[in-house]
């Protein structure tokens, strides 16, 4: 092969690899906002700590603060609220997240072992008891919900759970970077049944299969050292390096920065379901989480809490 | 000991009639109520950290105090000053956010003292080590502190306080 066989075929190459290389860099990302709700000089939310929304575009919002659920319709007028304070049917200690799947309403409590049932007007149903304390609870297109749980050993699983309650399924998860005693994740539905998990405590996002084997992991932030605390002996992380995780109708996976990232709680990296960047960009004001309707409209958080703000994402 | 032999005893004393001020502008009726009666004119300030709020071990001292003191008491006697952290960038709307966030939080917990936001943020270094009581008696001038955790004979002190003019419960500031 002479030397101009080798300066052809790297031309050649050059070719093929530049245009591919341009396809793939990180797209540019703008957020135009559709919708707030709350406010600091409204008394409508305190500090809401999670978010769904129906198939009418309803939006039901869990607050902290004053134990509820609040439905919104679809342009953010003020519906109905249900729950109080407490540990009995329809009430919340620690009121931490909502789900919404078809008629019905899961919305659920740090400190409790059950997710409570409403129907759509906010209806109290039931509840059912969950093998563990429930950290996030997603529908999936079978009528089933995934259910990320923290059981009593500390570990993270997720369980899949038929819409009365019953147990299908539980997902494990094996090998050196599975979640671990001190661990938190955020979990949303990845392509092909499988999984996104976030871990908060470290600078890790996983893509993994249905069985719980893991098919990619990132570092989105480019972590050193995490800062923690000696708990009776467990170093317990103090640090976040994620906060939210969220997917789109693309199978984007969406990740929100914790403390460890440069801009907390406004830093989101986008990464396709490959694995690779897609884009990343920074939210107008901190926020807790990351959600997506069925239209890709995001919804965040705004003014500590007070206000949710749903945007539309435009890539270009 | 003293409120004019401790630290700082003026920019405390001061802050404390500001704020008490505050409390009777925004909240007229329930701060008027803090007048010589069966505890006379002593009251007692509860320093709340409003980020806090989110996190259930730090608020466990509030409602320890809340079940402790009488609502009657709670409203004649008490005044709450939301404190907050601006952080590297001052926000405006801090203050605002934290009336907010206790409006939800003091309406579902039927919580009946009436607060004033601490918007100049004197108190953060005292809020920031816990739920923090600041037992003051106009009458004598003293001022003492108490830091969360509370136990059961320092919840019924407070209330003695608040209640009975005769308690003396003012040790050194803490």
């Amino acid at each position: 092969m002479t030397i101009k066989h080798v300066w052809a075929i790297m031309i050649l190459a050059l070719a093929l690899i530049l245009p591919m290389a341009r396809g793939s860099a990180p797209a540019k990302v703008i957020l135009e906002q559709v919708l707030s709700i709350g406010g600091p000089d409204e008394d409508l939310l305190f500090l809401w700590t999670g978010v769904s929304v129906d198939r009418d575009d309803n939006v039901f919002l869990i607050d902290t603060l004053d134990y509820s659920v609040k439905k919104f319709d679809s342009r953010g007028r003020f519906l109905k609220k249900a729950g109080r304070k407490g540990q009995g049917p329809g009430e919340f200690e620690k009121a931490l997240g909502v789900a919404v799947a078809e008629e019905a309403v899961y919305a659920w409590d740090l400190n409790a072992r059950a997710i409570q049932v409403y129907d759509r007007n906010l209806v109290y149903r039931k509840s059912f008891p969950t093998p563990g304390f429930v950290d996030t609870v997603i529908p999936r297109s079978d009528g089933s919900l995934a259910v990320g749980l923290r059981a009593s050993t500390g570990l993270m699983k997720i369980v899949i759970l038929s819409a009365e309650g019953r147990i299908l399924r539980e997902i494990g998860f094996s090998g050196p970077d599975a979640p671990g005693l001190t661990d938190s994740i955020s979990i949303a539905i990845g392509p092909a049944g499988g999984y996104y998990l976030g871990h908060l405590f470290r600078d890790l996002v996983e893509r993994r299969n249905a069985d719980g084997e893991r098919i990619w992991g990132k570092a989105p932030w480019g972590v050193k050292s995490i800062a923690s605390e000696d708990v009776k002996g467990l170093k317990v992380p103090t640090e976040s390096c994620v906060l939210s995780v969220a997917r789109d109708s693309q199978g984007r996976l969406f990740v929100l920065g914790g403390k460890k990232a440069e801009n907390p709680g406004r830093a989101v990296l986008v990464f396709n379901a490959d694995g690779s960047t897609a884009a990343g960009f920074a939210l107008p004001e901190p926020s807790h989480s990351l959600y997506f309707d069925h239209r890709d409209f995001l919804y965040v958080a705004a003014d500590g809490g007070v206000t949710m703000k749903k945007y539309r994402v435009i890539f270009k | 000991m003293r409120i004019n032999s401790v630290a700082k005893p003026s920019r405390i004393l001061l802050a404390l009639f500001f704020l008490a001020l505050s409390a009777a502008t925004a909240f007229g009726r329930a701060a008027q109520r803090v007048s010589p009666g069966p505890g006379g004119s002593r009251f007692a300030l509860i320093l709340i950290d409003v980020d806090g709020l989110a996190c259930s071990p730090c608020l466990a001292p509030l409602q320890q105090i809340c079940r402790a003191v009488p609502p009657s008491v709670q409203e004649e006697r008490v005044i709450g000053v939301l404190t907050f952290r601006n952080g590297k960038n001052p926000d405006p709307r801090r203050g605002r956010i934290a009336r907010t966030k206790w409006f939800g939080y003091s309406r579902a917990n039927e919580i009946r003292f009436p607060v004033t936001v601490d918007e100049s943020q004197s108190f953060n270094q005292w809020s920031e080590m816990g739920t923090t009581i600041l037992l003051f008696d106009p009458e004598t001038g003293n001022l003492k502190r108490l830091v969360a955790p509370f136990q059961p004979n320092v919840l019924e002190e407070i209330v003695r306080f608040l209640i009975f003019p005769k308690t003396d419960i003012m040790g050194p500031l803490s």
